[in-house]
């Protein structure tokens, strides 16, 4: 298999499994994708450091 | 006007919460304005303009819920405020909270997990966007206000890795028949399509489904991805994927006019491809090299709907039901008008539809004002005032500050009509409807009253009001698109199934 074949390899995956989702964000969204039997788990997101900008460019800089 | 406000520190929600939580609250009897917002910066922008400035609102954060409220009296105000517990409760019936926090907690529920759906504020979609990326998961970023440097930052690395990200500012995708964002319950079959539109993918899917054939997949791409910066690089993925995936037979692309770098790559692509392709250039009125042979293109999407079925199976001759000609009702429809109706209002939930509709009347001589013109000197002087014929994008960045998107939440929409229904100059308005997972339950019925009394008001004033409606819906959509059409109709609105349908039939009203 070349590097191009490898390079689609895991889009075709996707498109030839059943979705998995991991949701981060709008609840909302997990809750269409139960309604279609989709696997799904909802992750109960905040915004990272507290929602403190000044925290979180200092904890990007420190990573 | 008395007011006042809640702040709860490190009490996060999200947006679709927020504004339902939000409805309830401006559904109290007195109460005048409402914000039920995050304290992020912009939100914290949004309430200082009205009018909701101090230490306090200053200092809280993007986790911190912010509620403000304007009423009639203190005692509402004081009133309201003191319920906010029971209207969190209420909004949030039924919904098991998660515990789980970060992506490497979700990743243990579900090691087998292929993509991440991520709908987080702008200002941190790409951050979850790499994170998901870096875990191996493909990305359906439905986020917007994510940068261009971000996203092809984003996209590069993707990839590299052969992961596919479909956005940011991603509405629809269907994959394997599942729907993710806003997407419409449509029967899988053999045609594959992509495009940066949400409502153009719903358009074009739905079309298809009614026309009794059926998807393989909608890949969405984001909004930008056609942009001569990105240069269709989750495009380009979609279409080899497509190309490759044994259920597809015939791929179509459905877009604005790519950057001019981005076409010319599209074309050449096209030109090797295996598979029929039908190419829906949404404002590209000029023939492209190599059109007819190697691929088809169209100017609308019902052509591209028709173009894509004649490829699969060249016997099968697409009937329409095609009443935008009608004669006979297009007479009936000018009569009784007052002297002074001549002028169209499309009011709009979807954004390409608002484009497309400006194409089709712009082909026939007829300029059209909106908040999202096709050029520069037909921008509204402010998008809360039509000029002339005038069609609005309400999902447009003006509308939606702090506030739902009118497929979510017809409120404002009801609001634009109430207020054109003042003006006598208004001869046609100009609906749509878009059915489907995360829309509204109920589109028709939130905007129905506000339909009711423009048609009253022209009546009153010795008029007549026509109202035109394209309804986007499948039957097996949650939402009972032949209930949500009914009462359209039982309202006196001539619906159609197609923005374009409906489009030519205005055309046809104002000519």
């Amino acid at each position: 298999m070349n590097e191009h074949e490898t390079s689609q390899e895991k889009i075709k995956q996707l498109l030839n499994t059943p979705i998995v989702a991991v949701n981060i964000g709008v609840k909302s969204f997990a809750d269409s994708l139960e309604k279609q039997n989709a696997e799904v788990v909802h992750i109960n997101w905040r915004p990272p450091a507290g929602g403190d900008q000044k925290m979180m460019d200092i904890l990007k800089d420190l990573l | 006007m008395p007011s006042g406000f809640v702040i709860r520190k490190n009490q996060y929600y999200d947006s679709v919460f927020l504004m339902s939580v939000n409805k309830h609250l401006s559904d109290e009897k007195g109460i005048q304005q409402t914000a039920v917002l995050m304290g992020s910066d912009g939100n914290k922008k949004l309430l200082a303009e009205i009018g909701f400035e101090n230490a306090q609102i200053s200092s809280a954060q993007a986790n911190d819920l912010v509620v403000a409220v304007v009423a009639d009296t203190d005692s509402i105000v004081k009133d309201v405020l003191g319920k906010l517990d029971s209207f969190l409760q209420g909004a949030g019936e039924g919904v098991a909270v998660s515990d789980i926090r970060t992506l490497q907690e979700g990743l243990l529920t579900k090691p087998n997990a292929n993509l991440a759906v991520i709908s987080v504020p702008g200002e941190y979609a790409a951050r979850e966007a790499q994170g998901a990326l870096e875990k191996g998961l493909h990305v359906f970023l439905f986020s917007d206000n994510v940068s261009l440097d971000d996203e092809l930052k984003l996209k590069k690395y993707a990839h590299e890795k052969g992961l596919l990200v479909m956005g940011p500012d991603c509405g629809t995708s269907i994959i394997h028949g599942v729907g993710i964002g806003f997407a419409n319950s449509v029967r899988r079959g053999s045609i594959g399509v992509v495009g940066p539109s949400g409502t153009g993918l719903q358009e074009f899917t739905v079309q298809i489904h009614n026309a009794g054939q059926g998807i393989s997949h909608a890949l969405g791409t984001g909004s930008h991805d056609l942009s001569d910066k990105i240069e269709g690089l989750t495009t380009f993925s979609a279409l080899e994927t497509l190309e490759e995936d044994p259920q597809t037979k015939v791929i179509a692309l459905i877009c604005k006019p790519p950057g001019s770098k981005t076409l010319k790559k599209l074309v050449e692509r096209f030109k090797t491809s295996t598979k029929p392709v039908v190419a829906c250039f949404l404002g590209i009125d000029k023939t492209l090299e190599g059109e007819g042979k190697i691929f088809q293109r169209t100017e609308t999407i019902d052509e591209a709907v028709k173009c894509t079925i004649h490829a699969l199976n060249p016997e099968e001759n697409l009937s329409r039901n095609d009443f935008s000609k009608d004669k006979k009702l297009i007479t009936q429809e000018k009569l009784g008008r007052a002297p002074q109706q001549k002028y169209l209002r499309g009011i709009f939930a979807g954004g390409t539809f608002c484009y497309q509709s400006q194409q089709i009347l712009k082909a026939a001589g007829i300029s059209i004002y909106s908040n999202a013109p096709l050029e520069k000197k037909l921008q509204l002087n402010h998008p809360s005032h039509s000029q002339e014929n005038t069609i609005v994008d309400m999902g447009d960045d003006y509308f939606m500050q702090g506030r739902p998107h009118p497929m979510i939440n017809g409120l404002e929409r009801k609001k634009r009509i109430l207020q054109e229904s003042e003006d006598l100059e208004m001869s046609v308005l100009l609906l749509d409807f878009i059915l489907g997972y995360n829309s509204s339950m109920d589109p028709v019925g939130e905007v129905l009253d506000a339909i009711l009394e423009a048609k009253e008001q022209a009546r009153g004033r010795d008029g007549y009001l026509s109202v035109v409606a394209s309804m986007c819906g499948t039957e097996d959509d949650l939402q009972d698109v032949r209930i949500q059409t009914q009462m359209l109709k039982d309202a006196g609105v001539i619906v159609f199934n197609s923005n374009a349908q409906a489009t030519y039939f205005c055309r046809e009203l104002l000519l």
